[in-house]
């Protein structure tokens, strides 16, 4: 396959254009659409901030971009390649552009292996350097997620959730991707570790020209997080824009909804938003 | 505060001979809200289990007891414990899921807990079941009361849960992370339920959280807990607007909420709290405190009344700001 055509200065790294996801439910029902024509692009070095409650369908508009799973209807571009038409072997390499980072930390790690072989395993499995070469990547990448060369003997079970996931970044990193898919990727963190990891996050993509599909629940981190935000519910965008305007005047009911949902570190202010709705439901 | 329902004393877990849980001291009244908020690892989930007698070996309580109306439960027997977990103190978790039985309709798995517990007869414990749910918010009480767990949301599935904790009419309610699994309007309705519920009954409540948010509106007094032990406990409005010890005031710092300075870095913690039978010398949280003396690396600082609360720390924070320095736990692999 002929190598695309280099992209433009300020052409979007990803578009997506009415992608449908449906999922069988078998015996004449009607399949169940998780997604139902989403839009959105994402600009070289930026983060789209994909938010909606659990069952929105976000998710799923990530491992359709992953190719994780085969989306139903739509387009999808990365970096001038046609994800839905790429063929296997072109598809592994487009892989080592277009990395994910999980919720749990632990989960995605392979218990049995260390964490230095953990960080080589992408090089390993397309082929790169040999492996003096990728224990010395495997050192510099654990030192650009912040852990020492201590870490490489490890196993997961030895790490703390934010080393882990320190650990996961790792590898999603390995093969210098344009691209990192993170789903929740901070959602499972303890307060201190999650400020550690978003600030680390935030450092990545300006030093490596790194682009985002940032997915959350949570407004108040999408908001840190995102240049553009894509608000999900149902299985459609019902608002997107960049994240000055959303968040200054978010236009969608439901966008609006949830900022009013985000608890604030307010005692007084909570206490009256908790009076005012438990006066409103007694009607 | 009025005569405490729930009293816990200087109590202290342990695997073996490392302690896990220090010295926790705490008390709720009649209708009283108390949070109690750390990170994982600092012990607070381990603290509500000692109190239920919920510990499994290795874990034991070392010391210190847990009073409830007088009775030291961390003494009872087995049999005895059964009569009031669940009856007068109830407990409610993260994850309902864990706690209904998926093959049991909702309905039966509620009224069983009641009829365990005030020996109602089958038939008026499904009607209290009915009463229940309705009070928790559930709409259609009776038909819901029908449905198997999978059939409801999480949120609604958490007002059963907590349906099944009234059935018994308890005294004290503990709550563990009550809100973390659900999206955050669900969350809302559901601190909103349990603070009707307690107001309306005078329930003495006590909430875990990591959550500074969820905790500012809903409880009265809070207790912030690390490395096992309570390291600073005040009324929640005095905590959040002048909090005295320097963990409670990064941890309010590194929460993120719709303010944040979208410019700078998020003021994290560097480092990580200490693994148990790991403790630093000193204060537990001084390899990471930014204003660390050398006086906090001799003997820890006992939790002393300051205010209306209670402080682990030498210092009153804002004294010793001029001594700010980096703080020696600044890589992340600590």
């Amino acid at each position: 396959m002929s190598e695309p055509a280099p992209m433009a200065e300020g052409t979007p790294i990803v578009a997506v254009r009415d992608l449908v996801k449906e999922f069988d439910r078998g015996r004449g029902e009607e399949p169940l659409r998780a997604v139902d024509g989403v839009s959105f692009t994402i600009a070289r070095g930026e983060t789209l901030g994909l938010v909606g409650e659990s069952g929105s369908g976000k998710s799923t508009v990530a491992r359709c971009l992953l190719r994780l799973t085969t989306a139903s209807g739509g387009e999808i571009t990365f970096d001038g390649h046609d994800m839905r038409a790429t063929g296997d072997a072109e598809l592994r390499r487009i892989r080592g552009k277009m990395q994910a980072v999980f919720q749990d930390p632990h989960g995605s790690l392979n218990r049995s292996h260390r964490v230095g072989d953990i960080l080589q395993a992408p090089l390993a499995a397309h082929g790169i350097g040999d492996r003096k070469s990728r224990r010395a990547r495997a050192a510099e990448l654990l030192e650009m997620v912040g852990l020492g060369p201590a870490m490489l003997d490890r196993r997961p079970v030895e790490l703390s959730g934010g080393q882990a996931q320190r650990v996961a970044i790792g590898r999603a990193l390995a093969l210098s991707p344009k691209l990192i898919v993170l789903d929740e990727a901070v959602s499972a963190l303890d307060v201190s570790v999650r400020a550690q990891i978003l600030n680390l996050l935030r450092d990545l993509q300006r030093d490596l020209e790194l682009t985002y599909l940032f997915i959350s629940h949570d407004l108040a981190v999408i908001r840190y997080m995102s240049h553009t935000v894509s608000v999900m519910r149902g299985g459609v965008i019902v608002e997107q824009g960049s994240r000055e305007s959303l968040f200054a005047a978010p236009r969608h009911e439901y966008t609006r909804s949830l900022m009013e949902a985000v608890p604030v570190a307010d005692p007084p202010f909570e206490r009256e938003r908790i009076r005012a709705a438990l006066a409103q439901a007694a009607g | 505060m009025s005569e405490p329902v729930l009293e816990v004393r200087d109590l202290s877990v342990s695997i073996g001979d490392t302690p896990i849980v220090r010295d926790v001291s705490f008390a709720v009244a009649k209708g009283e809200r108390m949070g109690l908020v750390g990170e994982s690892g600092s012990g607070k989930t381990l603290t509500v289990l000692a109190v239920m007698g919920l510990l499994r070996a290795p874990l034991r309580v070392s010391g210190g007891e847990a009073l409830l109306g007088g009775t030291d439960l961390t003494k009872l027997k087995r049999r005895q414990l059964d009569r009031i977990r669940g009856g007068r103190i109830g407990m409610i978790y993260q994850d309902p899921m864990a706690s209904l039985n998926p093959l049991h309709r909702v309905g039966d798995q509620i009224g069983e807990a009641i009829r365990l517990h005030t020996g109602l007869d089958k038939r008026a414990a499904r009607e209290r079941t009915v009463e229940l749910l309705d009070e928790v918010g559930i709409k259609d009480p009776a038909s819901r009361a029908r449905s198997y767990p999978h059939e409801l949301s999480g949120g609604m599935r958490q007002r059963a849960m907590i349906a099944m904790a009234l059935g018994a009419d308890p005294e004290v309610l503990l709550c563990d992370e009550p809100t973390t699994a659900l999206d955050v309007t669900t969350q809302r309705r559901i601190v909103e339920l349990l603070l009707r519920i307690s107001q309306q009954r005078g329930l003495a409540l006590v909430m875990i959280t990591h959550d500074l948010g969820v905790a500012a509106g809903f409880c009265e007094r809070i207790a912030v807990m690390y490395a096992g032990r309570i390291v600073e406990q005040a009324p929640v409005d005095e905590l959040y607007a002048r909090p005295r010890h320097p963990y409670a005031e990064s941890l309010l710092g590194a929460a993120c909420d719709l303010t944040l300075d979208l410019e700078a870095p998020i003021p994290a913690i560097p480092g990580r709290p200490p693994m148990p039978g790991e403790l630093p010398q000193g204060c537990s949280f001084n390899p990471r405190c930014r204003y660390a003396q050398e006086k906090c690396r001799g003997v820890e600082p006992p939790l002393e009344p300051r205010g209306d609360g209670a402080v682990a720390c030498y210092f009153e924070l804002g004294s010793h700001r001029v001594a700010e320095h980096v703080p020696v736990a600044e890589a992340a692999d600590e």
